[in-house]
């Protein structure tokens, strides 16, 4: 199962103000809010751990199959600048995240998939996935389901076990593996 | 306050994040926050939090945890208004 999550730096800061009264202690574990209040890149690490949370409970909706909304519960630990794992319910799931100035992404896949990805300045979904599925761009498809989970259709065929997109201001990455 | 009325005052402090204006003109009871209005899920704590200081109630991680559509946090805020 593969899950991401891309927050455009820029947008957030004017979307979201991470500062307000309540708002890290509705989503952050007490370890967490420790970590962002001790760090010299607060902005940074509240957006980091956001996108390892989301992209951990992308995967988890998928195996659950129910939506739900309770950022505390998916606990993160952080290894390095790219690398980290996040607890769920007792499970260990890994994540790879990338970030820069512009933007930051993760990615988390439950055990080692083959996925492709495409990070993006708004490229047209279809267009990346008839490039990278060498298929016609007439013939394929996405569609969610009731749980707004993505998967791509071939002529009216699935051909994804596991999808996942993301957009968020300026940029957009989507994860597939195929069936 | 009536459930109408309740209505009322959450689209108030729903509108500000509100990423699909047409899902928000026909808002009804069904309407759900991410997949039909469009509402950015870390935007979603500010609307918790707005609705905590709007009806001046708590609202727990079990609260939360369902509230992804108008009629879910109707029920939870008639629930914390009536306890």
């Amino acid at each position: 199962m593969i899950g991401n999550d891309v927050v455009d730096l820029h947008l957030a800061q004017s979307q979201s103000n991470w500062e307000r009264k309540g708002f890290l202690e509705k989503i952050f574990t007490k370890n967490e809010q420790r970590l962002i209040h001790t760090s010299n890149q607060s902005h940074q690490l509240v957006w980091r751990l956001w996108t390892m949370k989301e992209s951990v409970y992308k995967v988890v909706v998928q195996q659950e199959k129910e939506r739900f909304f309770n950022p505390q519960k998916f606990e993160c630990h952080i290894e390095s600048d790219s690398f980290g794992h996040v607890v769920f319910n007792g499970e260990i799931y890994k994540t790879f995240t990338e970030q820069n100035e512009d933007y930051i992404y993760s990615t988390t896949s439950k055990a080692n998939q083959t996925c492709f990805y495409q990070l993006g300045s708004m490229e047209n979904r279809i267009n990346t996935m008839s490039k990278r599925l060498g298929l016609q761009k007439s013939e394929i498809s996405v569609r969610k389901d009731s749980l707004g989970i993505p998967n791509v259709y071939h002529s009216g065929q699935r051909i994804t076990k596991s999808m996942s997109i993301t957009n968020h201001g300026r940029f957009e990455a989507l994860q597939f593996e195929i069936l | 306050m009536t459930r109408e009325e309740l209505i009322q005052s959450l689209k108030k402090i729903v509108e500000p994040y509100v990423q699909d204006q047409e899902a928000f003109q026909n808002l009804s009871e069904e309407t759900d926050f991410i997949n039909d209005l469009k509402i950015n899920s870390a935007n979603l704590v500010d609307v918790i939090l707005d609705v905590e200081d709007e009806f001046d109630i708590e609202i727990d991680n079990d609260a939360m945890e369902k509230m992804l559509s108008v009629k879910a946090a109707l029920d939870i805020i008639e629930s914390k208004l009536s306890s």
